[in-house]
């Protein structure tokens, strides 16, 4: 891929894939799943935790059966360039599409939030060069830096979610099936697209310690999945259903709503890091994702000259919708109903691919 | 290594080229055979520059544009470019100069084989040191008292030599005792030349007149000169085409004192000096292990420096031995006196702010870090110590955090931690929330703030720039100045400018609070470098707050560890153990119990990675 073959320890995978899946929690995106559920969401994203897992599981058996090999490169090999480049485009689509909604609506939250008088372009082109720099040093750096980031974020966020408990109300919990048990699986299927990020274990398997994909899928899955649960749950316990519907962000309503005496109150500020900082270590993991499929696609040595390239992609793709809420309610039709169903769509047809070629091969033998 | 023989025939290995050149076989004048090549380059370099110089266009130049005035103002314009470049005008004005320094180069980079005649040797040897323009060598005629006498030279640098040692170790026995067994009967001689075996008269000085406790033996020039600059006598016999280098060094140097930039209260109180050998003997002092190494390599090319590896062979991981003397190796810079200087040379990423190299001047924790399986890099005449590679968390550890009590010595790094922040942050956070933020501070201190800021006339980042910039000012201008009034001038500067300011209105009060809190975070961070890094770094933070408020700095805060994340020392990575997750040991971050210090760092690879047994306090343990 790049001049050096670039090495992530089992430990700076996992870290890098939770923020990568869970980033999306902390903006707008979360709203429409909770129209689904209702106040028995976190029930959704319960259910979801074993359809990442599952999504995980079949990424990696098709995967192991290549070693040293990233998706696109498998997909290649098994159907050929031409149908693979499709594959790749859709790929690519979702890192893009993903990344573009990721930059409009941590930029309006940034606006909205923390600078109400700055111009949207000045915070995202911060976003960008930020994002670029760190994405341009490679996996390594990016799979490093959400690592070392990740300690920082985990006791942020669960700082927040701490603090937070003298104003969570139990009763808000009932009734507890929420809409019903089948519309609760039906938001758990038009939900899935909350872990096509999986996507990312595809691309960077091959730099991962051999044998290992699995557990680095498993674990980033599953405390990933943890996370959205509780980031579900704690504004259905604070604000209760139908007010946290109508949140743009919860999380940061939650971190305003914070109150310890004349001292302790308007604190989101120091939460800053949790919508700022993951959001940065999801796109500059996108930046990359999305350099590495370009440059298999184009069949060259170095994915660098392509950050760039994705960094106007992400930017245009940004800015196409004409509000952060349009750019959410996009996200969630396209991304997070359809993604996942696709993805698992192509990893079975390889997996059929595999085999059967397997098996011409082993009749040829 | 041959040894030395009477001569019977002469060897001259540049007889032929002096015998072309001259055609005077009869007188041996070698130095000048080389003279004679090094004026022809000067000559023919002369005619170059010459040619360069005039306005003549060059060959293709002529068959592109023979019709364009333009191709001969460019060529002319180069050759002028080139003259000015290579100070040609200088050349030709010192040309002869220029010649006798190339041929005196020659004679140290060629090697020069020495000559069997003394009168040859010694005019070689004024040659090589500009006698009689430079006064410091002297070169001490003699009569070794044998039987037959034979005449004899001292080379050695005035001033860096020890003359008591000459006196009593060399001159002493050469001249007044070394005839002893010269004057005993038949048989004593024979005892001497049979029994004991000695060659000639050579290998008899060398092995039984000189008690020196260091002789080695030279046969060209390069060495004999490389010695002699060192410190080292060197003694030409008459009729021997070699020499005996004497262990003489002695120069001033300053004694062990306390260390001055990374002081305790509690552990040992010595710093390394100036002189190499003192150091590795420090070192030494506290590791009493056959398998802790020293390995010398001369760094620069003007000046070359020496540089004394150390490293415990038995630990160490020998890629990491080979890396660092690779790299020392490979140097060829100019002269580089400091530490600092060759770190740059040496390290992964030299165009980083962050040190990749650990400077010490602690002996004890150069030997922490070697038993760690780390490697030290010495450098003459300098009092600090590099240790390789080097860690984020080491940056931020001192020696004394081992010495007191574990839970204080974690208290203590806890401490600096915060100081790291305050010094990096503090003054970014203050002009972010002054300016962007001020929903998060309580309404009282909001009004305290601002009624205090209500006469000050520039907005927050003008007065937080105008502080710190003052702060950097007496820093800098307090270590310029001769110590006692450069503590005045800290304490006036500080108190008096801040007064002052805040009685002008030009700052508020609680910026004074913010810059002196700042200020001692600085001081808290252990390493000088990574402390200047800081300081450094905190005026992008606070111009990046004065943008964006804190998501500016949170922008700033993630391309930083970005790029630590990226920064490697000696292939190790600089935020290792966290990222990459190495093995840890119980101390990085915090500082563990010494019982608990059972393997060493992961990330360094060492030969044995246990340090101590998983029950390093058997004593609790219950007989049977």
């Amino acid at each position: 891929m790049s001049q050096q073959k670039p090495v992530v320890g089992v430990s700076e995978a996992v870290s890098l894939l939770f923020i990568f899946i869970s980033a999306k929690i902390f903006l707008t995106q979360l709203i429409f799943s909770i129209h689904l559920g209702m106040n028995a969401t976190w029930i959704i994203f319960l259910v979801l935790i074993f359809i990442g897992l599952s999504g995980v599981l079949l990424l990696v058996f098709l995967l192991n059966r290549f070693p040293g090999r990233d998706l696109v490169q498998v997909g290649e090999e098994l159907v050929g360039p031409y149908i693979n480049a499709l594959f790749a485009l859709f790929y690519l689509a979702v890192f893009v599409v993903s990344a573009g909604a990721t930059l409009r609506g941590v930029s309006e939250r940034m606006v909205v939030g923390f600078l109400p008088d700055t111009p949207i372009s000045l915070v995202t082109f911060s976003f960008i060069i930020s994002i670029v720099v760190v994405s341009y040093l490679g996996l390594e750096t990016v799979a490093r830096t959400a690592r070392f980031l990740a300690s920082l974020l985990v006791v942020t966020g669960l700082g927040l979610i701490a603090l937070t408990i003298p104003l969570w109300n139990y009763s808000a919990l009932f009734p507890f099936w929420g809409p019903g048990i089948p519309q609760l699986l039906w938001g758990a299927l038009e939900n899935t697209g909350d872990y096509v990020q999986i996507l990312l274990l595809g691309i960077i398997y091959p730099f991962l310690p051999g044998g290992n994909g699995k557990k680095v899928g498993v674990m980033a899955v599953s405390i990933s999945g943890i996370v959205m649960f509780l980031y579900v749950l704690a504004p259905i316990l604070i604000f209760t259903y139908p007010t946290v519907s109508e949140l743009s962000v919860p999380s940061f309503e939650m971190a305003r709503n914070i109150y310890f005496g004349r001292f302790g109150q308007r604190l989101e500020v120091l939460f800053l890091p949790i919508w700022s900082l993951s959001n940065m270590i999801y796109l500059a993991a996108s930046f990359y994702a999305g350099a590495a499929v370009l440059t298999r696609l184009c069949r060259l040595d170095d994915y660098r000259p392509f950050v760039l390239s994705m960094a106007v992609f992400v930017t245009v793709v940004a800015f196409i919708p004409q509000n952060v809420t349009q750019t959410a309610y996009w996200y969630f039709n396209y991304v997070t109903r359809y993604s996942f169903v696709m993805l698992i769509g192509v990893l079975l047809f390889l997996l059929l691919v595999a085999a059967f070629k397997a098996r011409g091969g082993d009749e040829g033998v | 290594m041959t040894d030395g023989t009477r001569r019977t025939e002469p060897v001259r290995p540049v007889q032929k080229k002096n015998s072309q050149r001259k055609g005077s076989p009869g007188k041996e004048q070698p130095g000048e055979d080389i003279i004679a090549a090094g004026d022809k380059s000067a000559g023919q370099q002369g005619q170059g520059g010459g040619a360069g110089g005039s306005l003549k266009p060059s060959e293709p130049a002529g068959e592109v544009g023979s019709g364009h005035q333009r191709s001969h103002v460019s060529a002319g314009r180069a050759a002028r470019r080139k003259r000015v470049r290579e100070n040609t005008a200088v050349k030709e004005k010192f040309a002869e100069q220029l010649a006798a320094n190339q041929n005196i180069d020659a004679i140290i980079k060629d090697r020069v084989e020495m000559f069997y005649d003394l009168v040859e040797n010694r005019k070689m040897m004024e040659k090589v040191f500009r006698v009689p323009k430079n006064k410091d060598t002297v070169f001490r005629s003699l009569t070794i008292g044998t039987n037959p006498p034979v005449k004899a030279l001292l080379v050695f640098i005035d001033g860096i030599t020890n003359s008591q040692v000459q006196n009593m170790a060399i001159l002493q026995p050469l001249m007044l005792l070394s005839g002893i067994f010269d004057r005993c009967d038949f048989e004593c001689q024979m005892f001497d030349t049979t029994r004991a075996g000695y060659k000639d008269l050579f290998d008899r000085v060398k092995e039984a007149l000189l008690p020196n406790n260091q002789v080695s033996t030279a046969h060209n020039f390069s060495r004999v000169v490389e010695d002699v600059l060192n410190g080292n006598t060197a003694l030409l016999i008459d009729g021997y085409n070699q020499a005996l280098l004497l262990e003489t060094k002695g120069w001033p140097y300053r004694s062990v004192s306390t260390p001055q930039v990374e002081a305790v209260i509690r552990g040992p109180q010595e710093a390394f000096t100036e002189q190499i050998r003192v150091n590795t003997s420090l070192v030494r002092k506290i590791i009493h292990r056959p398998s802790l190494l020293t390995e010398f390599i001369k760094v620069g090319n003007s000046a070359p420096m020496q540089c004394a590896v150390m490293y415990l062979d038995d630990l160490v991981n020998p890629d990491l031995v080979q890396e660092v003397k690779r790299r020392l190796e490979s140097v060829r810079g100019d002269f580089l006196l400091e530490t600092g200087l060759v770190e740059e040379m040496i390290e992964d990423y030299p165009q980083h702010m962050v040190p990749q190299v650990l400077s010490t001047e602690r002996p004890d924790r150069v030997a922490a870090s070697l038993l760690e399986g780390q490697v030290a890099v010495l450098i003459d005449g300098n009092p600090f110590v590099m240790v390789v590679p080097c860690t984020f968390f080491t940056l931020m550890q001192a020696p004394e955090d081992a010495y007191i009590r574990w839970p204080i010595g974690s208290f203590v790094r806890v401490i600096r931690y915060v100081g790291l922040f305050l010094a990096l942050l503090l003054p970014a956070n203050y002009v972010a929330i002054i300016a962007y933020h001020q929903e998060f501070i309580p309404t009282d201190l909001l009004l305290a703030i601002t009624g205090a800021r209500e006469k000050v006339p520039f907005p927050s980042i003008v007065e937080v720039l105008v502080m710190e910039f003052s702060f950097e000012l007496i820093r800098e201008a307090g270590i310029r100045i001769p110590g006692t009034v450069g503590t005045t001038l800290g304490i006036v500067g500080a108190l008096i400018l801040g007064q002052a300011a805040v009685a002008a209105n030009i700052v508020s009060p609680i910026l004074i609070i913010v810059v002196a809190v700042t200020a001692l975070g600085s001081f808290a961070i252990p390493n000088y470098s990574f402390s200047l890094t800081i300081r450094a770094l905190r005026f992008f933070y606070i111009i990046l707050a004065a943008l964006a408020g804190l998501h500016g700095i949170m922008v700033g805060f993630f391309i930083h560890v970005g790029v630590m994340a990226n920064l490697k020392s000696f292939g190790v990575p600089l935020l290792a153990p966290v990222a990459p997750v190495t093995r840890k040991g119980s101390d990085y971050l915090l500082r563990g119990p010494q019982w608990r210090q059972e393997t060493r760092p992961d990330y360094l690879d060492p030969l044995q990675v246990r340090r101590q047994s998983e029950v390093s306090r058997s004593w609790r343990r219950r007989k049977g």
